[in-house]
């Protein structure tokens, strides 16, 4: 016989082998959230990702607030996992109490071992999330081919925030463990297992109703009041509408309580009588249930968010590429020195590729009038200052576009046309009858000018085509006018051309790319907000900077006033354009499903587990298996069925209402977007599908299986008895 | 009705056979308000659960109005235990997410009656046991007694040929247990229910009207009450001290 010595921590030591399952379960939740959040961490904050992420605007807005979503999955459902693991705990740790262990000792014996497989499981979680992140990163550095030798590594900083994330989550589930210890009551801890949690309050059809109202305001609120207000009025009212939101929540929650909850004899009494135990049985676990059901809702609305802004800036990406009237469009100021025909011709034919249409615009920069949009007056209505010199905008003459593009556009005198971009839509920041005069800062001559219409045409400018980067066409006599006696440096050409479908098109526009970026002097390295006049009138201007240019990696996206646009560069590269963004935001969708589906399906096993009592006593009273069956799945199936419909229901009308916000249409190049987020939706439900199917075999396994041990076990100890 | 021929039941543990039951044999008659009593240990759950067909016995019959339990199928059993026999246990058992009255429906959910015969009927068994005015409350919220007699009330949901009750007042004060002992006798007078009752204490068995002794997996002795229940009370007190070797009744 061996003989061990009988100390508490060998006690403990003994019933954790006896309850490896439920240690195992809290092991798997645990690394596996901190495996997620290291990796991704790792991978966003690696210097080599980071220098892809387009600077500023909304992507990286948009990237860090999913990154933030996925992260609160993440400790939603470890401390979850912690809460379940402390349950199963509490009866052991109450029998322990209840034979007179001091408190103060078997605490620090339970808080040093949770710290120990804390401790062991972050340091191998966090090395696998590492070499996961290295894995994909060097995957994506293969993908995108770079050129410049800075291969992808980890950073010190992913490996400080992975570190963050795991105190931050271990802090939290030293205190609910410390909590858990220090409560008085013994008996409670004891039946903390068994405890139900049934929904206490008085729940009925208002319930439902006012939830549905909620969500209705919510939206209302947080999304189309404050777009009619500032399509109508002009008015912004803030960040304070986002407040909206929390009654979507809240709404979320109402109708989650009403359906766990309520359940009425109503117009089909028989199908109520038929639902009737298993709503009973979920009804008495109602609180946790409902609680689970909203974190569900939540990660899976996060992993939609997080799918359809890639996928929407993807579509976005490639209509760009399709909408260009040429395949290659750059401009260079008048007092550059520039690459010749000859130049751009004898590269091409390095490439095989032959230049068709080539053509060079005139353009000159003149001081033009507009309406300053910027700021908003003291109860936020959005101010209009007209300024008589607003920015340098670019003007064309009628006989020069008409020439160059084919296009046949007449202007009268004293006139002009504005150049917008194919399907860009308007917005009330820019309008292009804001222009109402032009002026040669050389010679000080000025023109008024009256607004005749917009012609559409998308090789003239970068970005939208606002401000500084406008473009109007002028009547020939105006255009001459004006343009006398205008210094170089305030003249622009306009270069487009057309490649052939022979020869390597990508690596001439590459090479080109390259060319030209080496090419232009410093008073063109500037921002695509950049105006000379502002620039001297601004007090603290910000945009005087010069860009920093990357000649060898197209890829990637600079704030660039003269960025060249080369559509074999934007076909064959926009994928890896967007690829960080792309691959970032699956990245999260990933990690939010797979925490929404943990979630689903340790709480299938809850609810199995709570339930086997119940279905042995429903058994003993005539129950066949077909009928206990129907029981178990009706109960899981309202896990996974209410989450999944609601995330994918309000997600998808919320990101359409988007869509249609922007504009006040859905416009045609939109359809995809929607056709592809349809698609999304389906594989969501599908894969919630495929995990309430398992979790429901499981849970049958666990209940009907273990039954069976149960019956034999009970009769053995009977026989032991007699 | 009930019949239990030579019935023989053991458990092995190891390399151990215990004999729990041995050639036991008795009959419970139509409309009969039977009791099984027995020290601890003297095989009379075990014997109920073979009835039950909770669990499955090595030798012997148990038939049920002519149906022998050990032939049936998995799924012959559970409607058996669903439509001939009616139980209640000594925990209640009682579905805690359910009301009073939607616990004594529950039987017929099973079956999937009609909805309307079926709220009849349990309106009409919780008249009878005079627990009508708790039909809406939930288990929580009512006594051990009131519990019991939703229990009995359930177990006579689907008109069962035979009511197997294992320790009904085992976890109730004197009083509940006269209560839900009178709900058994009154399921006797008005539906004619046969009932068989296995039970430790010996003032609830002096309401039977047979009282069936067990002692080491045998049939002991059998006791019939001549409808004195003080005397058949004092009979079953002097049978179990001799059951016990002349020990003070622990049950009584």
């Amino acid at each position: 016989m061996v003989v061990r010595k009988m100390t508490l921590l060998n006690v403990l030591n003994k019933l954790k082998k006896y309850n490896k399952g439920n240690y195992k379960q809290f092991s798997l939740c645990f690394s596996l959230s901190v495996l997620l959040v290291s990796a991704l961490t790792f991978f966003m904050l690696s210097p080599f990702v980071q220098s892809r992420l387009p600077s500023g605007g909304d992507s990286r807005k948009m990237l860090y607030m999913v990154y933030a979503v996925a992260v609160t999955g993440c400790v939603l459902f470890t401390i979850y996992a912690a809460g379940l693991f402390l349950r199963f705990k509490s009866r052991e740790v109450g029998i322990l109490m209840a034979l007179g262990t001091a408190k103060g000792r078997l605490s620090k014996t339970i808080m040093k071992e949770m710290l120990l497989l804390i401790g062991q499981l972050s340091v191998v979680s966090i090395f696998i999330g590492g070499m996961m992140a290295f894995g994909f990163g060097k995957l994506y550095e293969y993908l995108i081919q770079s050129a410049e030798g800075d291969g992808f590594r980890l950073s010190l900083p992913g490996l400080a925030g992975s570190v963050v994330f795991v105190l931050t989550v271990s802090v939290m589930i030293m205190g609910m463990t410390a909590r858990f210890l220090k409560r008085a009551n013994l008996i409670e801890i004891l039946t903390e297992e068994r405890r139900t949690e049934p929904i206490k309050k008085n729940v009925d059809g208002k319930y439902l109703v006012t939830g549905l109202i909620l969500i209705a305001l919510g939206i209302l609120g947080g999304l189309i009041v404050p777009s009619i207000i500032s399509t109508i009025f002009k008015r912004v009212l803030g960040s304070f509408t986002y407040v909206f939101y929390i009654l979507v929540l809240i709404g979320l929650y109402k109708i989650m309580v009403y359906s766990v909850a309520v359940h009425k004899r109503g117009k089909n009494p028989q199908k109520y009588y038929k639902n009737l135990i298993s709503f009973g049985m979920l009804k008495f676990q109602g609180v946790s249930v409902v609680r689970n059901m909203l974190i569900s809702t939540l990660l899976l609305a996060g992993a939609f968010f997080a799918i359809f802004y890639s996928a929407t800036n993807y579509i976005q990406g490639a209509t760009i590429a399709a909408s260009e009237d040429n395949d290659m469009s750059y401009r260079y100021l008048g007092d550059a020195d520039r690459l010749t025909m000859q130049d751009v011709k004898s590269i091409a034919a390095a490439y095989g590729v032959e230049i068709t249409d080539y053509r060079e615009v005139e353009i000159a920069r003149l001081l033009g009038s507009g309406v300053a949009r910027e700021n908003y007056d003291e109860e936020g209505m959005l101010t209009e200052e007209y300024r008589e010199k607003d920015y340098y905008k670019n003007f064309i003459s009628a006989g020069m576009f008409s020439e160059a593009t084919g296009m046949e556009v007449k202007v009268e005198p004293g006139t002009y046309l504005y150049v917008n971009r194919r399907n860009n839509t308007e917005n009330y920041w820019f309008l292009p009858e804001d222009l109402d005069m032009a002026e040669n800062t050389d010679t000080g001559i000025k023109k008024g000018l009256i607004f005749a219409g917009t012609v559409e045409y998308s090789s003239f400018f970068y970005d939208r085509g606002q401000d500084g980067n406008a473009s109007y066409i002028l009547n020939d006599e105006d255009f001459a006018e004006l343009k006398k006696g205008l210094s170089n440096k305030f003249q622009m050409t306009q270069v487009l051309f057309n490649v052939s479908d022979a020869g390597d098109t990508y690596a001439f526009s590459k090479e080109l790319y390259a060319r030209y970026c080496k090419s232009v002097p410093d008073s063109m390295r500037v921002m695509a907000a950049y105006d000379e006049y502002r620039e001297g009138v601004d007090a603290g201007y910000d945009y005087g900077g010069l860009t920093t240019l990357y000649p060898k990696r197209p890829e990637i996206e600079v704030d660039w006033k003269y960025s060249p646009v080369f559509v074999p560069l934007l076909e064959r590269s926009f994928v890896l354009t967007y690829a960080t963004l792309l691959l970032i935001f699956v990245f999260v969708s990933v990690i939010c499903l797979v925490s929404a589906g943990v979630i689903g399906y340790t709480r299938s096993i809850t609810v199995a587990v709570k339930s086997k009592r119940v279905l042995m006593d429903v058994k003993k009273l005539g129950a066949g298996q077909e009928y206990l069956n129907r029981i178990l799945k009706e109960q899981i199936k309202k896990i996974f069925v209410l989450p999944t419909a609601a995330a994918t229901i309000l997600m998808f009308i919320y990101y359409t209402m988007i869509l249609w916000q922007n504009d006040g249409v859905i416009s045609s190049n939109e359809y995809p977007m929607i056709g592809f987020n349809i698609a999304v939706c389906l594989i969501v439900v599908l894969y919630q599908y495929t995990l309430y199917r398992s979790s429901f075999r499981k849970s049958q396994m666990l209940v009907f299986d273990a039954g069976t041990a149960v019956m034999k076990k009970r009769r053995e100890r009977d026989g032991e008895r007699i | 009705m009930l019949k239990v021929e030579h019935l023989f039941k053991s458990y092995k543990t190891g390399r151990i056979t215990y004999e729990v039951l041995k050639d036991v044999c008795f009959e419970v008659k139509e409309g009969e308000f039977a009791a099984v009593m027995g020290a601890s240990g003297s095989g009379k759950t075990t014997m109920l659960n073979c009835i039950s067909c909770f669990h499955p016995y090595d030798k012997g019959e148990i038939t049920l109005n002519g149906i022998c339990l050990s032939r049936l199928s998995e799924e012959e059993i559970a409607k058996v235990r669903n439509e001939q026999l009616g139980f209640v246990f000594q925990d209640f058992m009682l579905l805690d997410g359910l009301t009073v009255f939607e616990n004594v429906c529950v039987p017929k959910v099973i079956r999937g009656e009609d909805y309307k015969l079926m709220e009849k009927k349990a309106g009409k068994l919780l008249r009878l046991f005079g627990i009508e005015h708790i039909a809406d409350k939930y288990p929580a919220e009512i006594s051990g007694g009131q519990k019991q007699r939703a229990a009995v009330a359930r177990s006579l949901m689907n008109d069962p040929l035979a009511i197997l009750a294992d320790e009904p007042t085992g976890n109730l004060d004197s009083r509940s247990s006269e209560a839900v002992i009178q709900a058994f006798i009154e399921a006797k007078k008005t539906l004619g229910a046969t009932t068989l009752m296995v039970t430790h204490d010996t003032f609830s068995a002096s309401y039977c009207d047979r009282v069936i002794m067990m002692k080491d997996g045998k049939v002991h002795s059998e006791l019939t009450n001549n409808g004195n229940r003080k005397a058949f009370l004092e009979d079953l007190l002097d049978v179990l001290r001799k059951l016990n070797g002349g020990e003070k009744d622990d049950a009584a």
